[in-house]
């Protein structure tokens, strides 16, 4: 399975590193390792029909997965995927 | 660590004011004040007003319109000009509590992600505190708003991609520096500089509601801010009332137009963006859902408008109003024209539609769009053989 770096936002690093290096080989693999952590927040990352929900984004390489394949979006050794809350505020 | 986001749900976190209904505010005490925001300071989110960063943002003209008025065959519509703000748009609210936040919480720089207005607005308040500032826009904002923002010494990260990747980028900063980015992890307090555009309309009508706003919205944030101002006046008993609140989004970047349309609750994020108002260009908006809820609750509506549509609006304000507006504020008035068609405007009601950014900021829509000027030899009779005496007698 691919080693992917992956940087998580201080609210859902609980304490702990916020860059973890972690096997997964599809988003789903890294959205399923986050539930591990804190398994209540399964329904802010997947909406009911598995689609990502958009309490928070997740960027692989930059990349909002959004508009890649979504949870299915592949990885590969050294890809880094981000988490970000969903926010922003423009007008 | 700012905390910025529910630690249970996961949202956004706004400012809650204790005890709201006991608060000892009324419209005389609010008259005798300064004419900028800060004269509801009460309302603010500052523990200390030695923090204040102001540039005098706020308490901008409510003009009743006559021509427009016209046009749409509407007794009683109003327009709020927030374009005299120290940098000439409605981010100035915003960059100011944002920044006076900033100061009292300590952090050593500030900045943002931004369409373009938020980076002039956030640099120049961040001038005016000493801090440092860092923006971050995608790159193809308008150049006249980054020259802005570059006057007052602020250091621009253009990133390739839309808003969404420099907003990633500007989030990620926030988590790894000491920096408080405004629209990110100081957004709780941003927001509560864009209401105070609600207590103004209230009070420039006589502390009463009108009927109906309408408001341009990118990623929904004004939209929400404002209902929230208006909740907070009806608490503290300074207004009662009803108000509609309507959402206008360009047709090449209208998500959450889309949702509205599509009865979802929530927002399918687009990448493909097309619209001359570039001030409202998220594709993908982080307080769209809020905003759904609250055109919904309110009996509000939602409209998107065409790139023709808007520049008709910008030259109807200019026109038939005297006020020069760039095209991500006058969508509001391409959306109220829609809207009047539509037969969801009774001729009666009360309307505000704010005007958020003046056209100075986007001087190519009027090259682009409007008549080339005239050259002639400095020869009277050339002159009126161009134009003729009689079409200005």
């Amino acid at each position: 399975m691919p080693k992917v770096r992956l940087v998580l936002p201080s609210i859902l690093a609980g304490g702990g590193d916020r860059v973890r290096e972690i096997n997964a080989s599809i988003l789903k693999d890294i959205i399923d390792y986050i539930c591990d952590l804190k398994p209540e927040i399964r329904d802010r990352l997947i909406s009911p029909d598995g689609e990502l929900n958009r309490s928070f984004n997740f960027y692989v390489n930059g990349v909002n997965a959004y508009f890649l394949k979504g949870i299915e979006t592949e990885l590969k050794d050294g890809d880094e995927v981000s988490v970000i809350p969903a926010l922003g505020g423009g007008c | 660590m700012i905390q910025y986001i529910c630690p249970n749900c996961f949202g956004a976190l706004d400012v809650v004011y204790r005890d709201l209904d006991n608060i000892d505010l009324n419209p005389e005490k609010i008259a005798s004040r300064g004419r900028d925001l800060w004269r509801y300071i009460e309302l603010l989110p500052l523990q200390d007003p030695r923090n204040i960063v102001s540039l005098g943002a706020g308490f901008t003209r409510l003009i009743k319109s006559i021509r427009l008025s016209k046009k749409f065959n509407l007794k009683n519509l109003y327009l709020k000009e927030d374009i005299t703000n120290p940098t000439h748009s409605f981010k100035d609210r915003a960059a100011s509590v944002a920044i006076s936040k900033a100061l009292e919480f300590k952090l050593n720089a500030v900045g943002c992600a931004s369409t373009g207005n938020l980076a002039a607005a956030t640099a120049a308040h961040a001038a005016r505190a000493g801090l440092p500032c860092y923006i971050f826009a995608p790159v193809g904002v308008e150049k006249e708003k980054l020259s802005h923002a570059l006057s007052y010494g602020a250091r621009i990260v253009l990133v390739e991609g839309t808003y969404d990747e420099a907003n990633w980028i500007a989030s990620r900063f926030a988590e790894e520096e000491s920096i408080g980015i405004v629209n990110v992890n100081i957004r709780p307090y941003y927001v509560e500089g864009s209401k105070t555009l609600a207590y103004e309309i209230c009070e420039q009508l006589g502390w009463r509601t009108p009927d109906h706003i309408i408001i341009p919205m990118a990623s929904g944030a004004l939209l929400n801010a404002i209902d929230k101002g208006l909740n907070e006046l009806k608490t503290i008993g300074l207004i009662d009332g009803d108000v509609k609140i309507s959402g206008v989004q360009p047709e090449g970047c209208s998500p959450i137009i889309t949702a509205y349309r599509e009865n979802r609750d929530y927002i399918k994020p687009i990448r493909n963006i097309n619209t001359i108002a570039v001030s409202l260009a998220i594709g993908n908006p982080g307080d769209g859902v809020y905003a759904l809820r609250t055109i919904r609750r309110t009996r509000g509506t939602a409209v998107s408008v065409t790139d023709r549509e808007i520049i008709e609006a910008v030259n109807d304000l200019a026109r038939l109003e005297g006020l020069f507006i760039e095209p991500g504020g006058a969508v509001t008035i391409a959306g109220l024209k829609k809207i009047v068609e539509e037969g969801l405007i009774d001729r009666d009601e009360e309307v505000v539609c704010l005007l958020t950014g003046s056209g100075l900021k986007t001087p190519h829509i009027v090259h682009e769009h409007a008549l080339e000027p005239l050259i002639i030899k400095p020869s009277i009779d050339e002159l009126k053989k161009i134009i003729g005496v009689e079409k200005i007698a």
